[in-house]
This record gives C-alpha cells, sequence and structure tokens, in this order.
C-alpha cells in the first residue's frame, strides 16, 4: 500500500463515486480528501483482504453519510412538520390525482445505460428538498436501513415514509416533465 | 367509507412498501385501491422503475466518467496526506 499514489490511483474514482450521490464538486473534494486522511490514519487496519478501492470507496461512503447528515442538521426543525408544497397540489382535497399520472413508455434495461438520462435525474434529484434528497440517496444508492435513517436524521418512522414518498413523487413529476413527457412515443 | 383508501395515501403506502414490507390490513387496502385505480397503477409502476433504475447504479457504477478531480483539488489533496 502506497499512500503516494492513492490520488493518482483512486482520485478519480473517489471523486466520481462521491458526485453521483452529491452533485457538489467543492463538497465532493472535501470528501475525497477526508476519505484519504482517514484512510492513512486507519492504514494499520487495511489488511489487504479487499482491494484496496473498495476499501477506500468503503471509507469514502462513511465521509459522505457524515456530510449529508451534517447538512441536514443545519436546516431549520420545522421544515418537515410544514406540508410539500409540490406534493400537496398534485392532489385535490379529497384524496384524488389532480392530474393522474400517465404512462411512461420506458424501456429500463436502455435506461440505466443512458447518460443522459442519469443527468437528467441528478438534476430532479438536486432539486428535491435537502433533507429529502440525502434520505433518498441514502435509503436508495447506500441501502442505510430504517432504524440507521431515523436516528441520524432524528425523524420518527413515520416522517420517514412521508418524506421518502414526497422525495420519490417529486422525483417522478420532474422526470416525467423532463424526460418522459419529451419522449415522441 | 373507510375500506377505500384516497390516492395520496395508496400512493404513500405503493411508496412505503418499497421499503419495508407492509402489514396486512394495509397490502390489502392498497391493494383494492390498485385493483380499481389504473392513475396509482401508473404511479406505482414509476416509483418502482425509479427504485430500481438507481439500485442498479449501486452495485456496478463507476459515476461519471467525464468527471474528474479539478487539478488544484488533486494538489491539495496530495500536500495535505504528505504533511500526514
Amino acid at each position: 500500500m502506497n499512500p503516494e499514489t492513492w490520488v493518482e490511483q483512486h482520485g478519480d474514482a473517489l471523486y466520481r463515486y462521491a458526485m453521483s450521490r452529491l452533485n457538489d464538486a467543492s463538497a465532493c473534494e472535501d470528501i475525497v480528501q477526508e476519505t484519504l486522511i482517514a484512510a492513512l490514519q486507519a492504514s494499520d487496519g487495511f489488511r489487504g483482504e479487499s482491494a484496496e478501492r473498495t476499501w477506500l470507496i468503503g471509507i469514502l461512503r462513511h465521509k459522505l453519510a457524515d456530510h449529508l447528515r451534517k447538512r441536514c442538521r443545519e436546516l431549520p426543525l420545522t421544515a418537515d412538520d410544514e406540508g410539500d408544497a409540490v406534493v400537496d397540489h398534485l392532489f385535490v382535497p379529497n384524496g384524488h390525482w389532480r392530474q393522474a399520472p400517465r404512462q411512461w413508455q420506458a424501456d429500463a434495461g436502455a435506461l440505466a445505460d443512458n447518460r443522459e438520462f442519469w443527468q437528467i435525474f441528478a438534476r430532479c434529484r438536486d432539486a428535491l428538498p435537502q433533507r429529502q434528497a440525502a434520505l433518498f440517496t441514502l435509503r436508495t444508492l447506500e441501502d442505510v436501513d430504517q432504524e440507521s435513517l431515523c436516528q441520524e436524521f432524528e425523524v420518527s418512522a413515520t416522517n420517514l415514509w412521508v418524506l421518502l414518498h414526497r422525495a420519490r413523487t417529486r422525483l417522478r413529476v420532474c422526470l416525467e416533465e423532463h424526460w418522459f413527457g419529451t419522449d415522441p412515443a | 367509507m373507510s375500506a377505500l383508501v384516497s390516492c395520496r395515501k395508496a400512493s404513500r403506502l405503493a411508496s412505503t412498501a418499497i421499503d419495508r414490507p407492509l402489514p396486512l390490513l394495509k397490502r390489502i387496502e392498497l391493494r383494492l385501491h390498485l385493483a380499481m385505480c389504473s392513475a396509482c397503477r401508473a404511479y406505482r409502476r414509476q416509483i418502482t422503475l425509479i427504485d430500481r433504475l438507481v439500485r442498479s447504479k449501486r452495485d456496478h457504477d463507476d459515476g461519471d466518467m467525464e468527471f474528474h478531480l479539478d487539478p488544484v483539488a488533486r494538489k491539495r489533496i496530495s500536500e495535505a496526506l504528505r504533511r500526514r
């Protein structure tokens, strides 16, 4: 193991991993730096059981989760107790859709490798309220379990489901507007 | 009528069902609603698709290859490592 070569060998990969979860260049650069410094301090713990890259990504994931959590701590506490205007507007007062979701013509297999789709997706995710974005990312991309999310973000389980529902609902509205809605099919 | 949940509630149940198994009663409420409501069926298909796509990125994602660590940041990080 040679820390001298880490930035050269793994810098871009770590940076890309962070950027795919948090589209904020300067924050991601900081996260890469924190990751490598933590790795250096913990290098005795590296036993070569996993590839160096995998080990570093593992540390990066913790740093990323820390970062998302800290960002949310700084938000005003009341923000989630209120309704979500975007989601509220989708329904009429009796709970029916104001505008019903339409069918998407989607080939999931093709979308997964479509770079343009992921750029739109990143924009839609960035447009989410911060707490929703953080919870959706950690839940779906990092597979963090319910208990940890509730504890670390100081939300009740019910609130967690509400926030994830809002995140998904906003994402589908945004994707319909900017991607699926423009499908000529 | 309490046996019939609204679209708003059904959409929430459909979302929660992605994260954890629903209790029996809720599962039945959701199923009954979806049987009658094509809009909520579309909603569920869409959020399920989004979830599946995002999860598929999780395991084999090298990120956007256009992204590179900025040279200034690269230098700063190398120096920070050397100081340790």
